[in-house]
């Protein structure tokens, strides 16, 4: 095996490695939104401290294979997609964080949406996980697939907009549910920033730009 | 984007063997040709059916056409000298004659015998100046070319070449015998030549065809498997062949 490929494996594996931690974060956050258990909800915090280190790991690895081995074609690709994927799972653990620093800083959700965070929130972890499957397999076809499911988790955020509304019209005080609102929010940008892997998967196997939007 | 040499269907032989299998290329006037390829590919063949280097060596045969602004190179009636004034060439290693610096400049231009000897010194002062090497030797022209540096004698070199006016300058590994300070000078010479000549380079320096080529033709076993624009080859090649090669998984 020539060095660029070991270094390459490295480079993937940090990054595989990275999104297991972030998708270990998501879990923990639906679980803490409906338990309100704040220790799990620390334990969130500290793994986002390993991410944000596993981000800057992840872009030193790449500024030595860039330096050191002047990688082209495909290697450059890879390298280039490793760094932006990096930063997306960033900032999917940072919405994990900020859901859990709202449950150690306050009291129980109110009841009332707590039905939503499941199937927007298994929607997105189930997207999540094919999205990771299509980077360690080289999948380009299923990378092209999934951004539909981004549509998915769109339409469950949809339905709670809508109960909102409905509750709204019926003149009834929504002020509670704001911050419940608000987490739900952060798994659908979790889930936008999902399909920003997508296309970055896309653009390391086959060398061209989608824009899923 | 204008064709300064046109190659169709270009075979070429030495002897029964054949080193060259239907090339067909396109090169862009005032623009960096680039040709990488393994040892034997036939790239350093290629462009020596360029100006007939060829002709140089028996049982050689070359079959197609190479068209050169609409003059048909492969013609067996060709003036190759005009065609060598035309066509300049710059070897890989340094090679100046055992004169002065001066003299190695007008070699070729008194060979051609179409230049006024009143014109000499100017023209002396100007390839040097064009080769990034007048500042360096303008006080000491008489001094023997083997008094300068490996890289001072390569822009000699195509300083040599630059005086018989040519329109094309073919290089065949120009830098390989130098250290990375005069090859960085040569690459950023090549900038500047591209202005006023077209160039094409052959080089064994993957990233040296990345930095300094506009187009980057790969050759394997005779045959150009790719040829396009540098930045598509080196970050999206077509072929399988030249993703290993480029990346360094050949073989």
């Amino acid at each position: 095996m020539v060095r660029i490929d070991v270094e390459i494996e490295e480079f993937k594996a940090e990054i595989n490695l990275m999104a297991s931690k972030v998708r270990k974060m998501f879990v923990l956050a639906l679980e803490v939104l409906h338990t309100g258990n704040k220790e799990k909800a620390l334990s969130i915090v500290e793994l986002d401290e390993y991410v944000n280190n596993a981000n800057e790991e992840i872009n030193d690895k790449a500024v030595e294979v860039l330096s050191l081995l002047a990688p082209v074609a495909s290697d450059l690709r890879i390298v280039i997609a490793g760094i932006k994927i990096s930063t997306d799972l960033e900032r999917i653990g940072d919405y994990a964080k900020a859901i859990a620093r709202f449950v150690i800083k306050n009291d129980d959700l109110d009841p009332q949406l707590l039905p939503f965070v499941d199937p927007i929130g298994n929607k997105f972890i189930t997207f999540f996980d094919e999205t990771m499957k299509a980077y360690a397999s080289r999948d380009v076809k299923l990378a092209l697939d999934l951004p539909s499911r981004d549509d998915e988790i769109d339409s469950e955020f949809k339905k709670m907009i809508n109960y909102i509304e409905k509750l709204t019209e019926e003149k009834k005080d929504i002020t509670a549910l704001v911050p419940t609102i608000g987490m739900l929010r952060n798994i659908e940008r979790a889930g936008d920033h999902t399909k920003n892997i997508c296309e970055n998967i896309i653009y390391e196997i086959k060398g061209q730009h989608y824009d899923f939007g | 984007m204008t064709n300064k040499i046109k190659v169709e269907h270009l075979d070429f032989y030495y002897g029964n063997f054949q080193a060259l299998k239907d090339i067909n290329m396109d090169i862009h006037q005032n623009k960096i040709t680039a040709l990488i390829g393994p040892s034997g590919c036939g790239k350093s063949t290629f462009i020596k059916t360029m100006n007939r280097m060829f002709d140089l060596i028996d049982g050689t045969k070359a079959t197609g056409s190479i068209s050169f602004d609409g003059t048909e190179l492969l013609d067996k009636n060709l003036d190759v000298v005009q065609l060598r004034k035309r066509i300049g060439m710059v070897f890989q290693k340094p090679n100046p004659f055992p004169k002065s610096i001066e003299e190695n400049v007008l070699y070729g231009v008194k060979r051609h015998g179409d230049v006024p000897k009143s014109e000499w010194d100017e023209l002396v002062k100007t390839s040097l100046k064009k080769a990034s090497l007048w500042t360096e030797v303008e006080h000491k022209l008489n001094q023997s070319a083997f008094s300068l540096s490996g890289g001072q004698q390569q822009r000699l070199c195509i300083a040599r070449a630059l005086a018989t006016k040519p329109e094309v300058l073919l290089m065949d590994e120009p830098t390989s015998a130098l250290d990375p300070i005069a090859t960085a000078k040569i690459e950023e010479l090549l900038e500047e030549l591209k202005k006023e000549y077209t160039v094409i380079i052959v080089t064994h320096s993957m990233q040296q065809a990345a930095r300094i080529s506009d187009y980057t033709g790969f050759f394997l076993n005779g045959e150009l498997i790719e040829f396009g624009l540098t930045k598509t080859v080196f970050s999206n090649p077509t072929d399988k062949r030249t993703e290993d090669y480029i990346t360094g998984r050949f073989g």
